[in-house]
């Protein structure tokens, strides 16, 4: 049993290992990323009447009968903004992500406090569990102290392992029900149709599902159990293989957003995570090394936290009234989504020919 | 690299969120990492139309263009639209003054179930149902649409094979009235 144990951690380890360079450069795109891509507030909860308080059975908010007052919200919304600086610019950054990540976990358990859980958890458990990775430990304002040796390689492969079981939650009940072998019965087309009536959702290719022959919505179904049910095969498999996996990923959320119109824009930075970014590194590190780029880069930074302040407090000029358009979240996944998938087909190529492991 | 202690607590903290969830999707607690399961089907139109798909719309009224469809964004604001058909769902006695929600909360039987069901199965007061109405009056105002009235429409989808055509039929039709 224990040499199960330690051979299917140190596969994993084989096939997530990132230099601690990348893990700097990923900090920072993080940072950028909660900043400006994916900003949650939760000021607008102290505005919901407390007969929309239904939370979890089995939650956190479930232990109190209603909403918290207003400013709560507005404290909670001032601290991530706070915490979220930190980890961009490496003040304190592992103190500063541990915190972001908690505060983010308590203003979603009352924002799922409505009837719904949105299933984001592994974003915050990705920025809680990278601080502990030493990505603050360079090109920061104040480092963190070294992490003890093979810290990193532990937090990637944990990663590497939740986000495959997270994947085996979605994929497994749908293999249950959707591998059938009955061409009369469809659970792509239910998401299809909840995007087109229940969302009125109506980018990009969702017209033109229907007109398709019928045996591509099976090939749907197969494809999308077989994809999420296989992450842990090719996490074991090897590096090479597991970023083919995160290449197919990265064309599964691509074909949904295209076809379901589901963004899904969450997943990207953690799918980075598993991308090599050390090639960025030296123009991260300049960043940092000299007086002026340092001072530029703080006062831009610091400028994207006030405009978080700007929209908590509903004071206009915020950019976030643009990018909360549907029309820039859809566009803006479509880029990412593109941008990560030739990023990763890059990689791989790099990996194919390259002699020696990147990293 | 991880001990074996540590796989074995990790694999419970992962399996029985996932267990809960599997016995019953009210049961999934928060935090827990899951994704999104959505394995629910509808019946495909291989060679004649086919019933299979049910939403529902709402509508405000207007003396000049009689009922109008609501953008649902802005009435449910601030809450995300996504939320509303579950807010819906789950108070389903939100608009009606004879809910069939009713206190179930026996102090002498089965403490913590009582307990943990006390928010989801809270009967609404008539200062909560007067509060809910002011909030959804408000919505209607600002969508220049008369404070008093929403129609919650329920339509049934009807797709036909090998086409982007479909029909539309009507369920159910429910007219709230906020003033009563």
């Amino acid at each position: 049993m224990n040499r199960l144990n330690q051979l299917f951690w140190r596969r994993v380890k084989e096939s997530t290992q990132m230099p601690l360079q990348s893990l700097v450069v990923l900090r920072i795109l993080t940072g950028l990323f909660f900043l400006i891509i994916y900003s949650p507030f939760f000021f607008w909860i102290g505005e919901v009447p407390q007969v929309f308080f239904y939370p979890p059975i089995l939650s956190l908010a479930n232990l109190f009968s209603g909403f918290p007052p207003a400013y709560f919200f507005y404290v909670l919304d001032i601290l991530i903004t706070l915490a979220l600086l930190g980890v961009t610019l490496g003040y304190k950054a592992k103190f500063s992500g541990i915190a972001a990540s908690l505060l983010l976990f308590i203003g979603f358990n009352w924002q799922y406090s409505m009837g719904k859980i949105d299933h984001n958890i592994l974003l915050l458990t990705f920025l809680g569990l990278m601080s502990f990775s030493g990505w603050g430990t360079k090109a920061a304002l104040v480092p963190d102290t070294p992490e003890p040796e093979g810290r990193k390689e532990k937090v990637t492969s944990l990663l590497a392992v939740l986000l495959c079981f997270g994947m085996f939650s979605a994929g497994f009940l749908k293999a249950y029900v959707w591998i059938d072998f009955d061409p009369t019965m469809n659970g792509f087309l239910r998401w299809y149709y909840s995007g087109l009536y229940g969302k009125e959702t109506d980018y990009f290719l969702i017209k033109y599902l229907q007109e398709l022959p019928f045996w591509w919505l099976d090939i749907m179904d197969y494809g999308g159990v077989v994809f999420e049910l296989s992450p842990f095969l090719f996490l074991l498999l090897g590096r090479k293989s597991w970023r083919l996996w995160l290449l197919g990923a990265t064309l599964f959320h691509l074909m949904n957003l295209l076809i379901l119109n589901i963004p899904f824009t969450p997943s990207f930075i953690i799918y980075l995570t598993f991308l090599n970014l050390k090639g960025l590194y030296p123009k991260v590190e300049q960043l940092f090394a000299k007086k002026t780029n340092r001072q530029i880069f703080v006062g831009l930074i610091v400028l994207l936290g006030i405009n978080r302040f700007l929209y908590s407090f509903s004071i206009p000029f915020s950019y976030f009234e643009f990018l909360k358009q549907r029309d820039v979240i859809m566009y803006l996944a479509l880029i990412l989504w593109v941008s990560a998938a030739c990023l990763f087909a890059r990689d791989i190529w790099k990996l194919s020919f390259s002699q020696s492991d990147p990293t | 690299m991880f001990s074996k202690k540590f796989t074995l607590v990790l694999a419970i903290c992962l399996l029985v969120p996932f267990g809960l969830r599997l016995i019953s999707s009210k049961l999934e607690p928060y935090p827990a990492l899951l994704f999104p399961s959505g394995d629910k089907q509808v019946q495909v139109p291989l060679d004649s139309p086919v019933p299979n798909y049910r939403y529902s719309d709402l509508y405000g009224f207007t003396p000049e263009k009689g009922w109008v469809n609501i953008d649902e964004e802005s009435f449910i604001s601030p809450i995300p639209r996504n939320y509303l058909s579950f807010i819906l769902e789950n108070k389903k006695g939100l608009f009606s003054e004879n809910s069939d929600i009713e206190v179930k909360n026996q102090p002498s039987s089965k403490p913590i179930k009582n307990f943990l069901m006390r928010n989801q199965e809270k009967k609404l007061s008539k200062d909560e149902r007067k509060e809910i109405a002011e909030f959804f009056k408000q919505k209607l105002i600002s969508q220049g649409f008369d404070s008093t009235r929403l129609k919650i429409v329920e339509y049934q989808v009807v797709s036909y094979p090998q086409t982007s055509k479909v029909d539309l039929s009507i369920l159910s039709e429910e007219i709230i009235n906020f003033d009563e």
